[in-house]
């Protein structure tokens, strides 16, 4: 499916995308995924996402949800089939391609990779540092996020002195650091009450419409039903619908 | 690279004991590196002053009167070796020599005269090989009393300085194999401890170099402070001894030593220890940072 429409050379796909007509943004093109246990993780999926969608990925646990969020990320690789991110083909970029990569990938992730011994502040710093900024501007930019959040009182606390919601919103600031265009959230509401998950929604509502492209992996219906965006359904690996609407239709 | 200098100095600070015995196996290598390259100028310096001092000195008896018969044994020496260089002392100069040595001490002026003093011929040779020869003509020359021969002292100065040297070289490449190692494990167990921290890094999007560079300067870091310190005690210990060792090297100018030889020694292990420390953390990032 759509596999004529790429021609790429050092990993950078060429062609029809990106094109100014072509809003494609994340393609997946026949991907399968194993793990060493031999485990099928994902099963022939083929996905497009375009820009400033906001699309919830939902299943059970186990139905292969953070296995796409991750070869996204390029943390791992596809056994077979092809995923373009932008420009890039993520089966051929090179290890400096990966690094502009992950620049334009924000990812809440769903152990959120928070560390215990820095403040909230220094978390988000952390995304901010390794874009090469100046202090001034990685402070200010920090602190921005941490509010846009509603962190901003507890900037210097450490993890161990905040909820599991602030803990929540504190991997958004994070992910949110130097604009990305593209935020990952591994289910973002999965521990928290629903007060907290519907404030975390609220904000990936925010985030979306200033036009990042917002991937969110939920097994939470009412919010999937409430926000009425597009919802890719996976059982076992395999994509079983993908429309605009609710949670089980 | 401000804030990398931060992180280095974080992960200096936040295992204080690991970086002390990092700091200390560096010094350790830097001070014995340096005292023997020390050794080694200062022995290269000795023997070269050795070698120019006379080699072989025939002391005349009394029955020698004239120049002639001074010239005659020249004669000799020449015929035996044209290159050697040869000076005749007369008793006169031998007072005054003695004299000029001794100018702090009136007694032992007073006690001495000329006649005392024998007159001498002292003889060098290029090179050590030529000196027995000279030393047999100058044994069969019936004016000559007694003959002062220096080659087995610089033969057996020659043999120990060599063996210091290889002695020395050996103690270094071990040294700097056991700091080499040392760093390695340090820094790795760094990388172990902040697997975490690297594992976030490159998520978001740090680059290899971004998350090499703090582990890089903190070998670089060990290797400076290491020579620094190093240099610091044996500077130190120099500048103590210097008073009380001057009087024993008697017209032989090592002590005291020039400063700007030992801003240069700084530099050079500066230079050396950084080298040393770097390679070790780099050892360590390519064996736990492959991936």
């Amino acid at each position: 499916m759509g596999g004529n429409l790429f021609w790429t050379k050092g990993g950078v796909a060429h062609g029809c995308w990106p094109h100014k007509n072509c809003q494609r943004m994340i393609k997946f093109d026949g991907v399968s995924k194993k793990f060493p246990d031999q485990t099928t993780a994902l099963d022939n999926i083929n996905l497009e996402i375009n820009d400033g969608e906001f699309v919830f990925l939902v299943g059970a646990s186990g139905a292969g949800k953070t296995t796409i969020l991750r070869l996204i990320l390029r943390e791992v690789l596809p056994n077979s089939g092809s995923i373009f991110v932008d420009e890039h083909d993520l089966k051929k970029i090179s290890g400096s391609k990966v690094v502009q990569l992950r620049r334009k990938i924000g990812c809440v992730f769903q152990d959120l990779k928070l560390l215990n011994d820095r403040s909230i502040l220094e978390n988000v710093e952390l995304s901010l540092w390794v874009l090469g900024k100046n202090e001034a501007e990685v402070r200010a930019e920090a602190k921005g996020k941490l509010e846009l959040v509603g962190l901003s009182k507890k900037i210097d606390c450490f993890p161990a002195q905040l909820s599991g919601g602030e803990l929540q919103r504190a991997a958004i600031a994070r992910a949110l650091a130097g604009d990305p265009k593209y935020l990952l959230a591994d289910e973002p509401t999965g521990n928290v009450d629903d007060e907290n998950a519907w404030k975390i929604v609220e904000i990936l509502e925010k985030i979306n419409d200033n036009g990042t492209t917002v991937l969110m992996a939920t097994h939470n219906p009412e919010i999937v039903n409430k926000l009425h965006k597009r919802v890719v359904r996976l059982e076992e690996g395999k994509m079983v619908s993908d429309k605009k609407g609710k949670y089980r239709e | 690279m401000k804030h990398q200098l931060m992180i280095t100095w974080q992960h200096m600070r936040r295992s204080p004991y690991q970086a002390m015995a990092a700091i200390m196996i560096m010094t350790l290598t830097m001070f014995v590196g340096l005292s023997f390259l020390l050794l080694s100028l200062g022995s290269s310096r000795l023997l070269s002053y050795l070698e120019q001092k006379p080699q072989v000195i025939a002391f005349f008896n009394d029955t020698i009167t004239s120049e002639d018969q001074v010239k005659e044994v020249i004669n000799k020496l020449r015929e035996v070796n044209n290159t050697a260089l040869v000076k005749f002392v007369s008793k006169e100069t031998a007072l005054k020599i003695y004299q000029e040595r001794n100018k702090s001490d009136p007694l032992l002026l007073e006690l001495v005269t000329a006649n005392t003093l024998p007159a001498s011929l002292e003889v060098s040779a290029k090179n050590v090989s030529e000196l027995p020869a000279l030393y047999e003509v100058l044994k069969g020359t019936a004016n000559v009393e007694d003959i002062s021969y220096q080659k087995d002292v610089v033969n057996t100065l020659i043999s120990v300085l060599d063996k210091i040297r290889k002695g020395g070289v050996g103690l270094l490449i071990f040294l700097v194999t056991t700091a080499l190692f040392t760093i390695l494990t340090i820094i790795g167990m760094k990388i172990a401890l902040r697997k975490d921290e690297i594992e976030i890094e490159k998520l978001v999007g740090a680059s290899t170099n971004y998350v090499r560079l703090p582990f890089l300067l903190e070998g670089f870091f060990y290797g400076l402070f290491g020579a620094v310190m190093s240099w610091v005690t044996l500077y130190g210990i120099i500048l103590l001894s210097t008073p009380h060792l001057t009087p024993y090297l008697n017209g032989l100018s090592l002590l005291p030593v020039s400063p700007v030889f030992m801003v240069e020694l700084l530099g050079g292990a500066i230079i050396v220890g950084g080298f040393v420390g770097v390679v070790g953390s780099f050892a360590a990032v390519w064996r736990y940072l492959k991936h």
